[in-house]
Parts: structure tokens; sequence; C-alpha cells
């Protein structure tokens, strides 16, 4: 099944063009790596993917499960399936993690025309899910995200992620600023939410994630669009070569 | 002549107010002198630094009468809550709403019967002490009509708030309410004040309270300020600490015309503890002018400001925190910090701390922000379903709560989160 079809898009920032005509396509059951180098609008896609306003887009479109993605407000499309995983997850004082996820959670059922979850089935969830990425569950009553690790913020993002239960996750570099081991429990988490019905865009600078997390598809952007596209061996081919040889190769086909 | 600049507040009431108070056992030497002193004093303007971001004019030039009426009117607020109460509508007395109490040791009841009554509490020392110059303070001192009483005896504990209630159903009124508030060595209570407009409008509400707490006693005082949009309340409190005492004060500024708290308090001994917090919800054109001073007087001595605003349409917000540490009020600790969240481009904040240190091993603080909701905490909260007016909601509510989770009593707490989550149903 489709679930995001991205078609020659476009778009930037106060007036900068970031993303200059980007192809892809990503169906149930799959996992995409998309990699590239700093300032190759890695970042932007998510954001733009996720709707933030900042970003403006000029041109090309955006289909989510046959849906037009881009005309949609940020909260429509977390609530019709899209997630987010925060490359820099926000700190908000005041507003506790488990409050928090109960309104979310609750917005998203309530839009899907569900009842709100009981509140020892949301517990039980929350236990559950926090064990996933081995997160004290204790977190969950702080504010969020506020004096959190760097690692204890990326895990919050994946429970998050687990508690949504999204059909398209996009993980914008939750691997940079992990030690070997919080990388492992991020990758083993993503790896048991991974079915047959739902996918993930794997955002990430080093092909490090990729081996705990085995995508079926490897995509380099460069300049805003992708460049290059093959299997899990293009990720290796890029750890060995870095990416000059392809943008080498870019820019030269571009001049 | 400064006669001339004060007769425009009571210019058509002046000989009513001074026959009213004719026969009041203590039109005495302290009124008297407080009125003579109020004729000479100059009405502050903007010209003055005190009062540089709060025009009086508009209020201080229309004329106001007395209320003499008694009537008999209950809070229509926080009815279910289990407390004392004493009532005072338009600045006078209710005795039928009012829990009077003549015990060993509580008294409660209004400050004229105190005065008759408690001679030996009441008397020229504690109502000398927050006896200033200023404007509007002189002019309570002068002409208040009447007032909350409250001693709470040495060891003891009250097992529940005591309720000062201040309604106003009448219009085109000066209402000058005093109150004096003693907590006796090693005593507890919460007092809760509320101000409550029923279809009321152009008065000008003059409100001073005195607080004495003595060793190691405790006072939280809660202030809900709900005059209503056309009322102008200028609310001035002197605090005296001994040693040991806490004192605690939360002002809640809930809609108003214009609305200046004076907060003054005065550390004396070794212990003391103050913490002072605010919070200011405000929309239209209403404007909050919060001006403290703490004053560490002595060695050992903490205190806390928390003041916080949240302000829509054009309204307006002040906060100018003064703290002076004396040249031996070694190991002080003082922290002050004032946050405003602005939701349109028409609201203003002005503030301002002030610090005088005189000591030199203090720990002293100060922080001011003033800013829109957090973007990237908007879109946090939104791209996890949360819809944009309810995520809006949830951030200022976060903003509030740092100052409401400080209320001890739930029932006040639940009241002011309810209040916030209209208010931003409004906005």
């Amino acid at each position: 099944m489709r679930i995001l079809e991205v078609k020659n898009l476009k778009a930037g920032i106060e007036g900068k063009e970031i993303l200059k005509g980007l192809h892809l396509t990503v169906n149930s059951g799959e996992v995409h790596a998309i990699m590239g180098p700093n300032g190759s609008g890695k970042s932007t896609l998510a954001s733009v993917l996720a709707g933030k306003q900042e970003f403006n887009v000029s041109g090309g479109s955006a289909q989510f499960m046959s849906k037009d993605l881009l005309s949609m407000e940020a909260d429509i499309r977390a609530k019709e399936g899209l997630f987010l995983a925060f490359q820099y997850p926000v700190e908000i004082p005041g507003v506790s993690n488990i409050n928090f996820l109960r309104t979310s959670l609750n917005e998203i059922r309530e839009y899907r025309g569900e009842a709100p979850i009981e509140a020892r089935d949301f517990l039980d969830l929350v236990k559950e899910k926090s064990a996933l990425v081995e997160l004290n569950h204790k977190l969950a009553n702080r504010a969020i995200n506020e004096g959190f690790s760097g690692g204890e913020k990326k895990r919050n993002e994946i429970f998050q992620m687990a508690m949504l239960n999204p059909i398209l996750s996009i993980l914008d570099e939750t691997d940079s600023g992990l030690d070997i081991d919080a990388l492992k429990i991020v990758a083993n988490g993503v790896n048991q939410l991974r079915t047959s019905e739902n996918a993930f865009v794997i955002i990430t600078h080093y092909q490090r994630l990729l081996n705990y997390i085995e995508p079926d598809f490897v995509h380099v952007l460069h300049n805003g669009q992708i460049i290059k596209s093959g299997d899990k061996s293009l990720a290796l081919e890029l750890e060995e070569k870095g990416y000059d040889w392809l943008t080498q190769h870019e820019n030269i086909k571009a001049s | 002549m400064a006669e001339n600049n004060n007769a425009n507040v009571l210019l058509t009431n002046e000989q009513e107010f001074l026959q009213s108070f004719r026969n009041e056992v203590d039109f005495s030497a302290i009124r008297k002198e407080a009125y003579s002193l109020w004729k000479k004093t100059p009405a502050p303007t903007s010209r003055d630094e005190y009062w540089k971001y709060t025009r009086l004019a508009p209020i201080l030039k229309k004329t106001y009468r007395t209320s003499v009426e008694e009537k008999q009117i209950d809070s229509s607020i926080l009815k279910e809550l289990n407390c004392y109460k004493l009532v005072f509508v338009n600045g006078i007395f209710d005795s039928s709403h009012s829990t009077i109490i003549e015990g060993q040791d509580l008294i409660l009841c209004d400050i004229l019967s105190a005065k008759k009554n408690h001679k030996e509490l009441i008397n020229d020392k504690t109502q000398a002490l927050s006896f200033s110059a200023d404007y509007f303070s002189l002019l309570n001192d002068a002409f208040h009509q009447n007032g909350p009483f409250i001693w709470i005896g040495k060891n003891k504990v009250t097992e529940k708030p005591v309720r000062i209630i201040n309604i106003i159903n009448e219009s085109e009124r000066l209402v000058n309410i005093k109150g004096l508030i003693i907590a006796e060595e090693n005593s507890k209570a919460v007092i809760l004040e509320t101000w409550e407009n029923e279809n009321s409008a152009n008065n000008l509400l003059n409100s001073k309270s005195d607080y004495y707490l003595n060793q190691n006693s405790s006072l939280e005082v809660i202030k809900l300020q709900c005059i209503g949009a056309q009322n102008n309340l200028v609310n001035q409190e002197f605090v005296k600490q001994k040693g040991d005492s806490r004192f605690s004060a939360h002002t809640y500024s809930l809609g108003s015309g214009l609305i200046r708290n004076n907060m003054n308090a005065s550390l004396d001994e070794a212990g003391a503890h103050s913490e002072l917090n605010g919070l200011y919800t405000l929309k239209d054109s209403e404007h909050v002018d919060n001006h403290t001073e703490i004053i560490h007087a002595a060695p050992h001595c903490e205190s806390h400001e928390l003041y916080k605003g949240i302000l829509n349409d054009k309204s307006k917000g002040v906060f100018n925190g003064k703290v002076i540490v004396a040249r031996d009020s070694q190991k002080t600790n003082a922290f002050q910090y004032n946050g405003n969240i602005l939701l349109t481009d028409d609201a203003e904040v002005y503030s301002k701390p002030e610090l005088e240190i005189y000591a030199d091993d203090v720990k002293c603080s100060h922080g001011s922000t003033t800013g829109q909701l957090d973007e990237e905490a908007l879109f946090y909260l939104q791209a996890r379903g949360i819809g944009k007016a309810r995520s809006r909601k949830l951030l200022l509510r976060a903003f509030a709560n740092e100052v409401l989770e400080k209320i001890s009593v739930t029932e006040v707490k639940e009241y002011l989160e309810n209040h916030i989550e209209e208010f931003y149903f409004q906005a």
C-alpha cells in the first residue's frame, strides 16, 4: 500500500529554496534511509512533511495515504498517522509528559471517532511502551523533556512514537548525539514497532544506525534533491567512500 | 496649592466623610493627622518615578461618594469552601454573613469594633507602623470605612482559612478598606481575600492591609482581585516580620480597570522568610501594576518573588520589584523573577528590578523575560496531534501553573485554573 508519495517537492525558508524538486515514494512495510551531508536539506524535508509553518512550499506535491498532506495543519497530519521524531526535542516546563501524551492520544482517538482511553489502559500502555525504550516510567511524570539527558530525550521521542502508533514515522537524526548503548536501545525500539502496515523514514548523517535498523532503501540527498537511491549496500559504500564521490560527480553533471 | 489638587477626589463628599466619622470613638489623632497630611500631599502623577507607567489622572478626576447603606450580600464565588468569613459590602461591614469570633486564641471581627474592644491589640503602635507619607495610604488612614481585624493567638493554628470578602455593587464610590492582621508567636493561618464586582462601575477602591508576624508565625495570604473592568483598585500591603516567621502572598489580578498593588515587606529579624507570588491575566485595556519592596533588615532572611503575566489585546502590565539589603544583613537570600507572555502586538509590559545591596555576603538574583508564546513548543505539541488552540492553552496554563501550584488551598487553586482555562477560551 502506498503511504507517502512526494513529487517534485520544492520548499524553502525565508526566500531561500532548500528542497529543489524531491521525489520519494514510501510503501507500507518499508524502511527508507535518507542520508546526506550537512546542509543537503534532510531536516528541511522532515519539517516540511510534519508541517512546520516557517517553511514555504513553492512547488510539487505530497500525498499521505492518498490525501493531500501539504494542505493539512501540523496536528491533522499527526492525527492522520504521521509522526516526526525531533532532532532537537523541545523542553516544555510545566506540562507533564504524561498529561501531554494522554491529551495527544485522546485527540488522535477523537479524530478517528474513538472514545478516550481508559485511565487504567493508558497507564498500562505507558508502562509497556516505556519499557520498550528502557525509559524509566518515572520520567513520564516530569515536564516534557525538562532536565532529560540527550539520550533520554531521544528515547522519549521513540516512546511517544510507540504510544501513538503512527502509520509513517520520520526520524530526524535520532541517532546524533547518542552513545552506542542508547543507539541500540532506540534501534531496538524501532525494530519492534516495524510491521507490514507501517513505514519509517530514517534521516541520518551516519551509517552507524543502519547497522541496527536495516533499511529497504537508501537515498542520498544532496543540494535539495535525491541524487542516488539503492539498497542497504549503498549506505556501506557511503561509509567507505564518503559523500564526495557522489556529490562531486553530481556537481560535474550540474556544471 | 496642593489642597486643590486633592480636592478633586473627594470634592463632593469631603464634608460627608467628616460627618460620618465624627461619632466614631477614634476619629482620633491618627485619622486627623493622616487627613491633614493627605491634604498637603499632591496626588501622584506619571512624572513620579513610582507611578511612571500607571496614569491616575482619569481616575482622580472623577467624583466619588461614600456608601452609607448597610447591605447584606454573600460571596458568589468559592461558596463550597469551608472557611470563616468577614464580609464587607461597598466597604461597610455585613455582620449577617460574617463569622465573628471573640475567642481566647482567635479574634475575627471588623476593625471599627476592634478599635473599641481590643485597645490592647490595636493602638497607636500597631496603627502607626504602616503610617506613611503615601497619598493613598494617608487617604486610607484618614477615611477607612471599615475593614477586617484578624488576631491569631499564640500557638494557634486555624483549622480553616479566613476569608475576607469585599463585594462592590454600587457605582461611583470611593471605598476605603483597612485591614489589620496579627499573627502571634508560633501561630499559623491562611487568609483568602476576594474582591467581587456585582454590576458596579467607576469605583475607586483603596485598600490597605497591615500584617504583623511575630516569632515563628506563618501566614499565607491569597488574594483574588476580580474587581470588574470598570473599577479601579489601589491595594497597599505592609508586612512586618519577626524572627523565623514565614509569610507568603499570592496576588491574582483577574480582570480590572486598573489595579495597583504596593506590597511592602520588612524582614526585621533573623530567619524571616517571605514569598511574594503574583499572576495577572489581562485582556482588553486592563492595567495591572505590581510594585513590591522587600527590606532585608536582618541577616539570615530569605525572600522569593515570582510574578507572571499573560497579556492579551491592548492590556498593560507593570512590575517593579525593589529589594533592599541593609548593611548588616549578611547571608541574605533574595530571588526575584518576572515573566510575561504577550499574546498581541498591542499588549505592553514594563518590568524593572531594583536591587540595593549594602551587605557583602548575600545571594541575590533577579530575572525578567517578556516574549511571545514559544513557537517551537507550539509546533512540538501540534506535531503530536494536539490542535493549535489547545496547544496554546496547554502552554499558557503551564506558564501560569508555576505560580498557581504554590497555593496550598486546593479549592482556590482549582478555581483559578478554571478561570484561566475560561480566559483562554476567549483568547
